[in-house]
């Protein structure tokens, strides 16, 4: 199995170091997903496995074989960069065959793969076509055409969505998916986007300042996050007793039955459901709390005094 | 509210008076050559050319110019694009110095840096000499003259071009290109050719247009070097020998050289896809390059900063040495002031740099009064006749220098319709009109610029707020754009002050320009205020430069 390692991985731009003893193990053929805040070094720690930076310590090492100091070059991974790089100068044909003609493949070989990935990524029709005549969306989708054409040991994405619009980003994500399953490629995927991450993901790792805080499952990740950097970055989260709960996890019910009592502050609606901000007046504490929409309108209403209780099964009594 | 819409007057007077001008000046005198060319005894021939094509010699001369020319865009393209290369991707620290530094030769008069040039690489110049004694040779290890002379010294003043042009268009590299390619497997020159220079191509190809057409018309270098006829030193001898109608046909000749090459980039830039320049692109991260290869460019790099200050200092500790003492002692020092005080006491001395501080502010004004407000409308409602005006403006950049002195002598020698019937050549004002003549192009374009940059809403606000044209151009657009605008108008006064090629063959007693005498005195062994001259004009230059910086920073970098 190749996996991919990463250990204690240190990088230090100017005096400031943007990754702290990062420690990695991406499993082979995984959709591993890195989640975080903006300029917490996820792009950094892109940059160390594609081999466009060495970094200040640690060593990188692919199946067992260290390759810290490889070239980029020589590493066969396909990377998807955040404005998708793609070559201005040349075709959608042109863009995708690329590594193959810089890897000097034999003509027929080459054309026969070419068209292959065009086929993969549903681009047979605009292989002529120069790349700034493309939509957002074929653009990303020439460009991850591109960077699976050399057939990489892994692929690599840096943001690649942050261009689309909310509908589109949905749609590839979910080809993105696809191509991914059929291929088997080691893919790591940037986001900061939490939802993008938990729906698409095997794993997933949060990072923050220039530290992985946590990696597992999105499941894990959400249901039982490590710290509480986690859990309100992962969604939203209530410190209640030193545990992490999720908004769905409370419920609240008649004042008087042995929970905290709060006061509803604000109550927002977002569609499915019905959000609650609530005060807990003798200590400040705020809490969020989430009830169902069954389309009869919400239970409180702003200034109404209530309990806050526990619910492990998302059920909000009535009063 | 349409701005459009309104007819105005002024602006078709406007064109027409400039489109006037332009006609009468350039493309009027240019036809004055070609018949001078053609013509002879009042009668059609093509004798001329017969006696130009049908000896060697001759023929031989305009070889060589256009060799001087390609050389100079080979060595400056070289040279000019790997230090643009290294100043984007390798240079850390003292980016900004070693920017400025490497820009610098374009602040010196050529005329100036060739005799430079001289009093450190020439017979008995300070390298040379130095280098002599350190071998323990018995006479100097190379001569200075000729072919490679010319080309080093041309080399070292026009890289500047390639690598401002090439410097900024890397700026709108979209680094994740350079990176996606060697994700894919690139080697670096693979990247370079396919990433990186399709990039920086319109950039080569607008310098390579320039620095042709700058070695082929380059003359100080020819001139005071020697050793390697040129079609713009046979122009001046032609001149002096009263052969106007051979100087008009190797003025035409030099004209179709530059053209024929001109026309044939431009083929090349059309027949090929540039890509466009992309704002919004990742910005270049500083490589770690491999220590040896660090260590190689940091040498050809400070070699070429030591050639670039070297000359300076050398003219600048010239000029304190006595005449006697720069051409007896081996090592010139005896030190004296006496170089400046006669400049400053004679005032007979004294003329040439005053006469050209006058012209060549003369020239800067003339040139913005015509071409601030034809920018601004050029910028503003394009239009057909727009287009006509910027076309003719824009004429004098296709023109060597050389051509545009001898099509002004050929019109403007007898009376003429355009100068009041008053014969121009040997009064005052004839360089003056040759230096504007020449700054048009340049002060369009740097116009258009500053003007383009000015957002429209600005002007717009005026308006709205009840401001009439005139005010809005005078409250808001000449503040916002003033400072461009003039930046552009004191590198042009650089380039006139010490402008030589025109000058040689226009000057006359009442505006001898201080290039002519830094060269006279030169010749008449009078070196020591010849260097004390070059001293003052870099003086002058880099004062100028000062305001440029305060100015406009961001012209350069
Ligand atoms: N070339 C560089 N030189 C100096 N500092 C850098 C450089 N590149 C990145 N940094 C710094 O490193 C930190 C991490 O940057 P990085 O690009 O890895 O963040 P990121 O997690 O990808 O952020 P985003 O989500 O905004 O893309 C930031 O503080 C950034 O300012
Ligand atoms: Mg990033």
């Amino acid at each position: 199995m190749s996996d991919v390692v990463l250990q204690d991985i240190t990088h230090r731009y100017d005096s400031e170091d943007v990754l702290k003893h990062v420690s990695l193990t991406i499993p082979h053929g995984a959709f591993f997903t890195l989640l975080g805040p903006s300029g917490c070094g996820k792009t950094t720690l892109l940059r160390v496995l594609a081999g466009f930076i060495v970094p200040s310590a640690g060593r990188v090492s692919i199946g067992g074989k260290d390759i810290t100091d490889l070239p980029c070059e020589k590493r066969n991974m396909g990377v998807v960069f955040q404005n998708y790089a793609l070559f201005p100068n040349m075709t959608v044909r042109d863009n995708i065959a690329y590594g193959l003609k810089v890897r000097g493949l034999r003509r027929n070989e080459r054309e026969a793969r070419t068209k292959r990935y065009l086929a993969l990524a549903g681009l047979e029709d605009y292989a002529g076509r120069h790349v700034q005549e493309l939509s957002g969306g074929q653009q990303q989708r020439v460009a991850v055409a591109r960077a699976l054409a050399i057939e990489p040991d892994m692929l690599l994405l840096d943001e690649p969505m942050s261009n689309l619009d909310v509908g589109l980003r949905a749609r590839m994500r979910e080809e993105i998916r696809a191509i991914q399953r059929q291929t088997g490629v080691t893919t790591l995927f940037i986001t900061h986007d939490q939802q993008e991450a938990l729906s698409i993901s095997d794993l997933v790792a949060v990072m923050n300042e220039g530290e992985v805080l946590q990696v597992g499952t999105p499941e894990e990740v959400y249901n039982h996050p490590g710290n509480a950097f986690v859990a309100n970055f992962v969604g939203t989260a209530n410190a209640i007793d030193g545990l992490q709960l999720r908004p769905e996890q409370l419920a609240l019910t008649q004042a008087g039955r042995g929970g905290t009592t709060v006061r509803i502050e604000q109550v927002s609606f977002t569609g499915p459901s019905y959000e609650y901000l609530v005060v807990d007046e003798r200590n400040g504490s705020r809490y969020t709390v989430l009830e169902k929409n069954l389309g009869q309108g919400c239970t409180w209403s702003v200034g109404d005094v209530c309990d806050l209780v526990q619910d492990a099964q998302g059920r909000t009594d009535t009063p | 509210m349409s701005t459009q819409a309104r007819k105005n007057p002024v602006l078709p007077i406007w064109y027409a008076v400039t489109a006037l001008l332009c006609l009468g000046y350039v493309a009027f005198p240019f036809f004055y050559t070609l018949r001078s060319a053609t013509f002879v005894d009042g009668s059609f021939t093509l004798d001329v050319f017969g006696e130009f094509f049908a000896n060697p010699n001759h023929v031989q001369v305009a070889v060589n110019s256009a060799v001087l020319g390609l050389g100079t865009v080979l060595v400056c393209g070289i040279l000019g694009t790997m230090l643009a290369l290294y100043m984007t991707f390798l240079a850390g620290k003292r980016k900004m110095i070693l920017h400025i530094l490497l820009l610098s030769p374009m602040m010196i008069p050529g005329v100036i840096t060739v005799i430079a040039f001289i009093q450190l690489y020439g017979e008995s110049g300070l390298f040379t000499k130095a280098l002599q004694m350190l071998l323990n040779l018995p006479s100097a290890p190379y001569s200075f003259k000729g072919f490679g002379a010319i080309l080093f010294v041309i080399a070292y003043t026009q890289y500047v071009y390639f690598y401002l042009n090439v410097y900024v268009a890397l700026k709108y590299l979209d680094y994740a290109q350079v990176e996606a390619a060697r994700s894919l497997g690139a080697s670096w020159g693979r990247v370079f050719k396919d990433v990186i220079f399709p990039v920086i191509k319109p950039a080569v190809l607008l310098s390579t247009i320039l620095t042709f057409t700058s070695g082929v018309s380059s003359f100080s270098g020819p001139n005071l070097i020697g050793g390697y006829k040129v079609l713009s030193t046979q122009i001046v001898l032609s001149k002096v020998n009263n052969h106007l109608e051979m100087a008009s046909v190797q003025a035409v000749v030099m004209f179709a050289i530059s053209i024929a090459v001109m026309l044939l980039v431009r083929w090349y830039g059309r027949r090929t896809r540039s890509v466009q320049a992309d704002r919004t692109a990742t910005k270049v991260v500083p490589l770690r390059a491999h220590p040896a290869l660090l260590l190689a460019t940091r040498i050809v790099v400070a070699v070429q900063i030591l050639l670039i200050l070297l000359p300076i200092a050398a003219i600048v500790y010239l000029s304190f040495m006595t005449t006697g003492s720069i051409m007896q002692e081996i090592f010139p020092h005896s030190f004296t002031l006496e170089n400046y005080q006669t400049i400053f006491a004679k005032p007979r001395v004294l003329q040439p740099l005053l006469n050209s501080l006058e012209m060549a502010t003369l020239a800067v004004a003339a040139g913005l009064l015509i071409t601030v407000p034809s920018a601004y409308a050029l910028v503003r409602r394009p239009s057909k006749a727009g287009a006509v005006v910027r076309f003719l403006l824009m004429l004098p950049a296709a023109l060597p220098a050389s051509l545009i002195a001898i099509n002004l002598i050929n019109a403007f020698a007898t009376e003429n319709v355009f100068a009041f019937n008053v014969p121009l050549i040997g009064s005052f004002v004839i360089l003056p009109i040759a230096y504007t003549i020449m700054a048009l192009p340049m002060l369009l374009s740097s116009n258009e610029v500053a003007i383009g940059s000015l957002h429209r809403s600005l002007e717009e606000a005026s308006k709205s707020l009840g401001a009439g044209p005139l005010r809005t151009f005078l409250h808001v657009i000449v503040p916002n754009t003033m400072p461009g605008i003039l930046a552009g108008g004191v590198l042009m006064f650089i380039r006139m002050i010490g402008e030589y090629t025109m000058s040689a063959l226009l000057y006359g007693i009442h505006n001898r320009p201080i290039s002519i005498s830094i060269v006279t005195n030169m010749q008449e062994y009078e070196t020591g205020i010849s260097l004390a001259y070059g001293v003052l004009v870099i003086l002058v230059c880099y004062a100028a430069l000062a305001v440029i910086f305060r100015l406009d920073k961001n012209r350069f970098v």
